[in-house]
């Protein structure tokens, strides 16, 4: 057997495998899909895929009588509100930690590692208590509601993203700009906004797309800060949408799997190479 | 330039400081402080300091055998995970990376797709797909002949080794129990304890390779391909290349990636909650079956109301975890960057 035999055999293997493996990894997407275009009746009852039926009634009631444009609605409203906060203090903080010396910085930058060691959990507890004081503080303004959420957000997000601001500057933005800036007569202030924030584009547009997705897809917050049904976001309602109510909910839950994803699929498969490329150096430079 | 020292990069850094300490370092420390306390529902308004009597509790012997099974499940579970989704990533990146290979870029992009969805979505949807009796899973199953019967097989032969370690370990009062395979083929994929432990794991595996491969890829791309050359000169096969070349060579870059991977399985509470809530129920315990000390935890606090007790549950998870982080902070150089 000459060599290119061998490798043309060893190439369709490859594929074969590969599309094995995809179809195997996909099957739980393809099921999800189906089941949202079915009706709920015939969903449990015929046990073969009929594609004559298939109709995207489950997605007009969903919209209809749910709640769930309430819920994408709420949590687009506390994702950017906190991303939005939570890019502004560390644009400013990142800048004055990167270019400027004073006291307590190194103190500073140490403790923002640090505390990104804590893990959620440690701090829920408190959060719930801590909101339980802002609420009767603010009278209901800051409490168990979607400004309590973007609160916790907002901080909670800041000290990974500082870090990377930083890095940023540190690394991507000549110092010789703001000093020419300072001999045409620029104040510290006027350099950072006019100078500095306009080059910083491409690394706050990856800090609000990951901290938005971050927030958009986390529960554990919204599960223990939201009370009020009116208030929850996407992960909390689903949730109960589903639980307990299965038989009854699935198809329409499909359809909400599917539309509460494609935001996010969407931005990041059009975004892969850009976002896996910074997530995985961030991940291997730890 | 100043010599006098300044105040305004305080201006500067203050919102973001301000809201590091209102809203991490305060509460952190807090839970800290309330771990010592009775804090629950019964003590909501006035409690007080109890010294480790939580702790005590933990460790205590009413509490001490749920602490250490939930405890020993949480290192299997994470150990498992990362191991899977490590070994599954690297297998596909090693394909995906062949030279020369058609469409890499398009099976990549489909098999990102579990990563890509949210994972409460994903999480929550496989509770759908395993259900007992209408799930997609058992209906698969049901639906290709000699499944079933592969299954029973399977599942007869663990149970085998399970008895054999139960009779064996019987001295140390260690037992795990048996799978149970209905007579219908439905398996009870989230309400009997080892199933359940089964179904986590394998969403996770879902969940997780996906991000094990990508990083793969990055690493396996970094190898400079002389390596590769120069050992084929040699007449090393691809066996020995991966061995001798690959793996030392991702050591370094991955190393890092697996620490950090094996915290977060530690902390997974969306991929246990969503998907079982810790269940199902174990008889004698707070804890469910599947519940990891994170998902105890936050049962503790937020279904028990019992805040002290989980707030110690909460410092106990950080000292595991921190000392891990530290281990890796060490290992990658992070402090020395300032």
């Amino acid at each position: 057997m000459n060599k290119k035999t061998k490798d043309t055999i060893f190439n369709v293997i490859t594929h074969l495998i590969l599309v094995g493996v995809t179809v195997a990894v996909l099957m739980p997407v393809f099921w999800i899909v189906n089941a949202s275009l079915q009706d709920v009746g015939n969903m449990f009852s015929g046990q073969n895929v009929d594609f004559s039926k298939m109709s995207f009634g489950n997605y007009a009631e969903l919209l209809a009588e749910s709640d769930f444009l309430l819920w994408i609605k709420n949590s687009f409203i506390v994702c950017g509100t906190s991303t939005l906060f939570c890019l502004m203090c560390t644009c400013i903080a990142g800048y004055a930690f990167s270019r400027f010396r004073f006291v307590g910085k190194k103190q500073g930058l140490m403790m923002m590692i640090i505390i990104q060691m804590f893990p959620a959990t440690m701090a829920m507890v408190a959060l719930y208590k801590l909101l339980n004081v802002f609420d009767v503080a603010t009278g209901g303004f800051i409490g168990f509601n979607l400004a309590g959420l973007i609160l916790i957000y907002t901080g909670a997000n800041i000290p990974f993203n500082m870090w990377l601001i930083k890095g940023y500057i540190d690394g991507s933005v000549p110092k010789e700009l703001e000093e020419s800036a300072y001999m045409d007569g620029a104040t510290k202030w006027q350099a950072f906004v006019k100078i500095v924030l306009p080059i910083m584009g491409p690394i706050m547009a990856v800090i609000a797309i990951f901290t938005f997705i971050g927030s958009y897809n986390d529960f554990l917050i919204p599960s223990i800060v939201l009370q009020d049904s009116s208030q929850y976001t996407l992960a909390v309602g689903l949730r109960g949408f589903i639980s307990g109510k299965f038989s009854m909910n699935w198809t329409q839950f499909a359809a909400a799997s599917v539309l509460g994803s494609l935001p996010i699929l969407v931005v990041f498969l059009s975004l892969q190479k850009f976002l896996v490329e910074g997530l995985t150096k961030g991940a291997v430079k730890g | 330039m100043n010599k006098k020292c300044d105040i305004y990069p305080y201006f500067y850094i203050a919102p973001a400081v301000f809201f590091v300490f209102l809203i991490v370092l305060f509460p952190n420390i807090y839970s800290v402080v309330l771990s010592f306390t009775n804090y629950s529902l019964f003590h909501f308004e006035h409690y007080d300091f109890v010294g480790l009597k939580n702790y005590a509790k933990i460790l205590g012997s009413a509490e001490v055998k749920t602490f250490l099974s939930v405890f020993w499940w949480t290192l299997v579970w994470s150990f498992c995970s990362v191991f899977g989704q490590f070994v599954i990533g690297l297998a596909l990146a090693l394909v995906l990376n062949k030279k020369g290979l058609k469409g890499s870029n398009f099976y990549r992009t489909l098999l990102i797709i579990p990563w890509a969805v949210p994972s409460f979505i994903t999480v929550l949807m496989w509770t759908g797909l395993l259900n007992t009796d209408y799930g997609s899973i058992n209906n698969m199953i049901s639906h290709i002949p000699f499944l079933t019967p592969c299954i029973t097989f399977l599942v007869n032969l663990i149970n085998g080794f399970v008895n054999i370690f139960n009779t064996v370990f019987s001295f140390l009062g260690l037992s795990l129990s048996p799978f149970v395979m209905p007579a219908n083929g439905m398996i009870p994929w989230l309400t009997d304890g080892p199933w359940a432990k089964t179904a986590v794991l394998v969403v996770n595996l879902w969940l997780g390779f996906p991000y094990m491969m990508s990083i793969s890829l990055g690493a396996l791309q970094g190898i400079s391909s002389e390596l590769y050359e120069a050992s084929s000169l040699d007449g090393a096969s691809k066996i020995t290349q991966f061995f001798k070349i690959t793996l030392p060579q991702l050591r370094s870059s991955m190393l890092p990636v697996l620490i950090t991977s094996f915290s977060f399985s530690f902390n997974n509470f969306v991929g246990i909650y969503l998907l079982t809530a810790g269940g199902p129920a174990v008889g004698g315990s707070q804890a469910g079956s599947t519940d990891i000390l994170v998902s105890y935890t936050y049962k503790l606090a937020f279904n028990l109301s019992q805040y002290g007790l989980a707030c110690s549950y909460a410092v106990l998870i950080f000292l595991l975890i921190g000392s891990l982080s530290a281990i890796n902070f060490k290992a990658t150089g992070a402090f020395k960057e300032n």
